[in-house]
């Protein structure tokens, strides 16, 4: 398996804690494969017993019927974090207001997160479990993010609820691969784990980006080989796979990350004729949110969902503001009150709650003059080797195209590599982003095209 | 509070020159406190206090002694009513606690240490320093106070250390790998 040089290999007991010899011999197949991609990722889940009791213990919770939207816990987790998480008590120290009740609360956003993310950690929190994530998310501000192994599994039993109204429960044990993850750009990870909450059954997270591939054709042979029943992706990525000639079907497709288009939607439902789902995700929360009729079903039973107004205050169904999440999940970062920068109304269904016309992310393609096409993902990946407090890329033509940040960071160092990435456009202009006055409006277009397919 | 308002400037030039043998080593607390409640003619039993007073470190004693002196001052002498507010001041909890945070010597020669005992002693005695109403002193006796200031530096350090802690870890979870992520 080769590997990035910035990732120094754990051990295999590390990654995969709990792995059976039957475990070890699929994942020994899948990477040995050999039409397998070029690994550039050896991860595991580094789930122990208790992670995987843990995980186990949010699915029975997920599954359980709930008689009301709003949680019962509020008010003790917003007790929880003004007494033991740095942000929520230095916060409330400063405040003239004693209140500690939930609906007091002001709210947070990735603008607190972003630049001191361990003031997020609880005090008494061990810090032996703890896994580091790099996002931009759709503020345009990068940022790292703190989970624990459990935490990060939970996404397996979260994409099984949203498929159990179909009644396509996720294959178990370790006799194949249940989730094809693909990607479709230059530079993504790739690897394959077994996942112990599906008894080791296998997850392999391929590139369709030819680069990724030792030779051509391995790509559709080596899907073709494993027949995985769930694919998993982003529109960009999941487009890409449905130009490959692969000899099944996926028994469901589950589409993330972007906005699903109505076209690709309905192109992958009559080609493999299985459901195809939408789910609004983001790092800080995992999935959610299920596309449906009426808008996007809140999912998950851990994390209370609100619409705010530009105050911070919580606005009645129907009326359109910030999505804001309060989640208690993720044992390295509670989140209370924690603005989306997402946009849309909520209507209330019985014990369960709709995100109605929700503006999420649109995937964008920025075409070269040479007919390579970037995904916004490599920009992405770019950026994080950088201090930027938010950035956007725009492109106004094939050989046109503006950046714009805020930070200080080596500007023509970075400059340099993005003008590479490009393949050096004609016009490639640098700005720093101007301040806004308030927290208002402080979502930015993070990329855009004119060319966009 | 009482009406009655000591003049604040008064005592701290008092406080500034209270005598190095009040706060030397050898000077003998109980002593000085028995000595100085006797003057005020009082008929209490001084043994509780003297018991309180052998319980006490060489540091808070030291600062007690200093205390002594200011409250000799004739303003407190000639004003009987205060006598058994003062026999509780020179061991109230109060006092004995910043003598566990503070030098004796620290009392006389700092001017904000300076000015924290005497509004202390005034603020125990149920007083407030002439001229000014009940808030200015509390907000000038919260903003000297040494023991809610060492109470936030000790939460500031504590918090600076966790926050070192977590980046340390931070920077070796990112050194190692990341689990994967599903649809996010």
């Amino acid at each position: 398996m080769s590997t990035v040089s910035r990732y120094p290999e754990i051990s295999e007991a590390e990654r995969f804690p709990l792995l059976t010899p039957a475990g070890k011999r699929l994942l020994y197949a899948m990477r040995q494969h050999p039409q397998a991609p070029i690994w550039n990722w050896p991860n595991g889940e580094q789930l122990d017993a208790g992670g995987l009791a843990r995980v186990h213990q949010f699915a029975d919770e997920l599954n359980h019927p709930r008689s009301s939207h709003r949680p019962d816990w509020l008010d003790a987790f917003t007790d929880f974090c003004l007494t033991q998480v740095p942000f929520y008590r230095r916060r409330a120290a400063g405040s003239p207001s004693s209140t500690r009740d939930f609906d007091s609360q002001p709210t947070c956003s990735r603008s607190d997160l972003a630049p001191a993310v361990w003031d997020f950690v609880p005090d008494e929190q061990s810090l032996d479990q703890l896994i580091v994530f790099s996002t931009s998310g759709t503020t345009g501000e990068p940022a790292r993010m703190l989970f624990d192994p459990a935490t990060a599994a939970c996404g397996v039993p979260m994409m099984e609820y949203a498929l159990s109204r179909w009644g396509i429960p996720f294959p178990r044990g370790p006799e194949g691969v249940a989730i094809a993850n693909v990607a479709a750009y230059r530079g993504a990870y790739t690897t394959a784990i077994v996942v112990a909450y599906l008894r080791e059954s296998g997850c392999v997270r391929v590139n369709l980006d030819e680069s990724a591939w030792r030779r051509a054709g391995d790509a559709t042979a080596y899907l073709n080989c494993w027949k995985a029943p769930i694919w998993l992706g982003d529109p960009i990525a999941l487009d890409a796979i449905q130009k490959l000639d692969t000899d099944h079907a996926p028994q469901a497709i589950l589409s993330s990350i972007m906005r699903l288009a109505p076209g690709l939607r309905q192109s992958l439902e009559s080609k493999y004729g299985c459901p195809v789902l939408d789910l609004y995700a983001m790092t800080e929360v995992g999935i959610l949110g299920l596309g449906t009729a009426d808008g996007h079903e809140v999912l998950p039973h851990d994390v209370y969902v609100e619409i705010v107004d530009e105050h911070g205050q919580s606005v009645a169904d129907g009326v359109r503001g910030e999505v804001t999440v309060t989640s208690r999940r993720n044992p390295f970062m509670p989140l209370l009150r924690y603005r989306t920068g997402d946009f849309a109304s909520l209507r209330t269904i019985g014990a369960g709650r709709v995100l109605v016309d929700l503006e999420g992310r649109v995937p964008v393609l920025f075409p070269l003059a040479s007919g390579r096409v970037v995904h916004c993902m490599e920009i992405t990946r770019l950026v994080r080797d950088y201090p930027f407090l938010q950035f956007q890329l725009h492109q106004l033509d094939t050989e046109e195209f503006v950046f714009r940040y805020r930070g200080i960071v080596d500007i023509e160092e970075f400059k340099s590599r993005l003008m590479s990435l490009l393949e050096s456009p004609r016009h490639l202009r640098i700005e720093e982003l101007p301040i806004q006055p308030t927290n208002r409006n402080q979502k930015v277009i993070e990329y855009q095209s004119r060319k966009r397919e | 509070m009482t009406d009655t308002s000591p003049r604040l400037e008064t005592l701290l030039h008092r406080l500034s020159e209270c005598p190095p043998e009040f706060y030397a080593d050898e000077a003998n607390c109980v002593a000085l406190a028995c000595d100085y409640l006797r003057d005020f003619n009082l008929d209490a039993d001084l043994s509780a206090l003297r018991d309180k007073l052998h319980e006490l470190s060489h540091q808070q004693t030291r600062l007690i002694n200093v205390l002594i002196w200011l409250v000799s001052d004739d303003w407190f002498r000639s004003r009987p009513e205060l006598e058994r507010k003062l026999e509780k001041l020179l061991a109230h909890p109060r006092i004995v606690k910043l003598g566990s945070l503070l030098q004796a010597n620290n009392l006389v020669q700092d001017p904000d240490r300076r000015e924290e005992l005497v509004r202390l002693a005034i603020d125990i005695l149920g007083m407030r320093p002439a001229g000014e109403s009940d808030a200015q002193a509390t907000d000038r006796l919260n903003t000297l106070d040494t023991h809610e200031r060492q109470r936030v530096l000790r939460a500031t350090l504590a918090a600076e250390k966790r926050a070192r802690e977590v980046r340390e870890a931070m920077a070796k979870a990112k050194a190692m790998e990341s689990a994967s992520r599903y649809g996010e």
